[in-house]
């Protein structure tokens, strides 16, 4: 049983009763949940601010959509639903405001990643191995990513990735399979996976 | 292949992450051991989530959510701030100059002073230290006997209450002194019949006890005595039977001295006859 396994089994109580509007429990049920929704949130934009406001909405939509959940075993992958689309939603906010700030020289082919790959070899000079990881992290698709980041760090079950991305669970598997394989990439470009570090598994 | 390689690739995955069944994992690793195709595809993606594993969680202050439930926004021009910010100074200033007129507030400006008040306001000339004091008195008089006559009445109304409330102590308790006696009447009913009862059941089974007891001692004795008889009577019998041997044996004894007396005496005869 994972982490969030266990405190989703401890908070079951604390849900139910937040359900009938205990607002004591609902405090308790965002102290067990907001570290790993500010993570993922972290994770997903590697930004502080945005991991916060990220975390502080998705809390504030629960508690307007609780009394919505039917099925409590599913608060998890619920959670983890309002969570993501808050994050797409911020996202394209802050992909909106890149543009306005991306001028007509700019490549519109993907100027965030070259920065980003920049960003990244500079990083490794700086043997900041958790750093170009994250940074590789945002260099995949929003799709990849989000698989990744719920399975990897989440511990979310195949069933409940595909429950939150509304997709079948070999979707997932092969959206995992081709992530891993660009993150395998994107490292060894950034002579990040090496056999000295040993890391890899 | 497209289909193929799709397989394979669910199938890494879940060897990667441990959720293949036993048979499906023997069945892989042998595969894997003669599919170079299949083992390129599993150093495709492995050793990535150790990597992955560098990035640890960040610590954060978890911020302290007081969640109360607020009426819905009204939308519209009357939500802009401006507005409410203009009605609310417009609101205020309303209700003071209601307020005001209502209280008959005034400002009287003279060339010594200022003054501020409400209703009639009447600038008295100042008073001499006599009539302040005389004032006081009469202030103080007034207070004194106002005090003394409510001191009274409360002693009256204290008495009063002190009064009501024995009687109502008297009453309550008589009540519960005459239900006390009925309940013990009751109870002490109670215990004598009790007491009788247990004593008829002592009695009685005494009686019982006495019975079977005595039930007891004559069936022994009976039986002993039936015993001593039985034995008595076989040894009388034996007696009896020896007795009759005996005496068998003597008359066939005497029956034999008898026959050799005669013998005898037969023998004398038979040889004095010849």
């Amino acid at each position: 049983m994972s982490l969030p396994d266990l405190a989703s089994h401890h908070s079951e109580q604390m849900l139910m009763r937040a359900k009938l509007g205990d607002e004591l429990s609902f405090n308790a049920l965002v102290g067990v949940w907001y570290k790993r929704i500010y993570n993922f949130s972290y994770k997903y934009f590697v930004d502080h601010d945005m991991a916060t406001e990220v975390s502080q909405r998705t809390f504030i939509k629960m508690y307007d959509k609780l009394s919505d959940l039917e099925d409590n075993s599913k608060f998890k992958s619920w959670l983890y639903i309002i969570a993501l689309n808050v994050c797409r939603e911020e996202g394209r906010k802050k992909s909106r405001v890149a543009k306005m700030f991306v001028s007509e020289n700019d490549e519109s082919n993907s100027p965030q990643q070259t920065e980003m790959v920049d960003s990244v070899a500079h990083t490794l000079e700086q043997a900041e191995l958790s750093q170009i990881v994250i940074d590789s992290l945002n260099i995949l698709s929003d799709e990849q990513k989000e698989v990744i980041l719920m399975k990897e760090y989440e511990g979310l079950k195949f069933r409940e990735i595909a429950e939150v991305l509304n997709v079948s669970e070999n979707t997932v598997k092969s959206r995992l399979y081709y992530g891993l394989g660009n993150m395998k990439k994107i490292l060894v470009k950034n002579r990040a996976f090496n056999e000295s570090y040993g890391y890899g598994k | 292949m497209v289909m193929e390689n799709k397989a394979n690739e669910e199938r890494i995955i879940d060897y990667l992450y441990g959720e293949m069944s036993t048979t499906d994992l023997a069945m892989f690793k042998k595969e894997l051991a003669v599919n170079s195709e299949l083992k390129r595809q599993l150093d495709d993606v492995s050793g990535v989530s150790g990597h992955l594993d560098m990035v640890k969680d960040r610590e954060v202050v978890i911020p302290p959510v007081m969640i109360r439930r607020t009426a819905p926004k009204t939308k519209g021009a009357f939500s802009h701030g401006a507005f409410r910010w203009g009605l609310s100074i417009a609101a205020s200033l309303l209700i003071l100059m209601v307020a005001g007129y209502l209280m008959d507030f005034k400002i009287i400006k003279t060339k010594e002073s200022t003054m501020i008040g409400f209703g009639e306001m009447n600038v008295k000339p100042e008073l001499s230290e006599l009539e302040v004091k005389q004032w006081i008195a009469r202030a103080v008089d007034q207070q004194q006997k106002e005090t003394s006559g409510a001191i009274l009445t409360l002693q009256t109304d204290l008495e009063t209450r002190l009064g009501e409330s024995e009687k109502v102590q008297e009453q309550a308790w008589n009540k519960a002194l005459s239900k006390q006696y009925v309940k013990q009447e009751e109870i002490m009913q109670l215990y004598v019949a009790q007491l009788n009862d247990s004593n008829k059941k002592m009695i009685e089974d005494f009686f019982l006890v006495s019975n079977q007891t005595q039930k007891k001692y004559m069936n022994r004795v009976l039986a002993d005595f039936s015993d001593f008889y039985q034995k008595q009577r076989s040894y009388d019998l034996e007696m009896i039977q020896s007795n009759l041997g005996m005496l068998e044996n003597s008359y066939s004894t005497r029956q034999l001295e008898q026959e050799n007396m005669l013998a005898s005496l037969y023998n004398i005869v038979k040889t004095q006859s010849k």
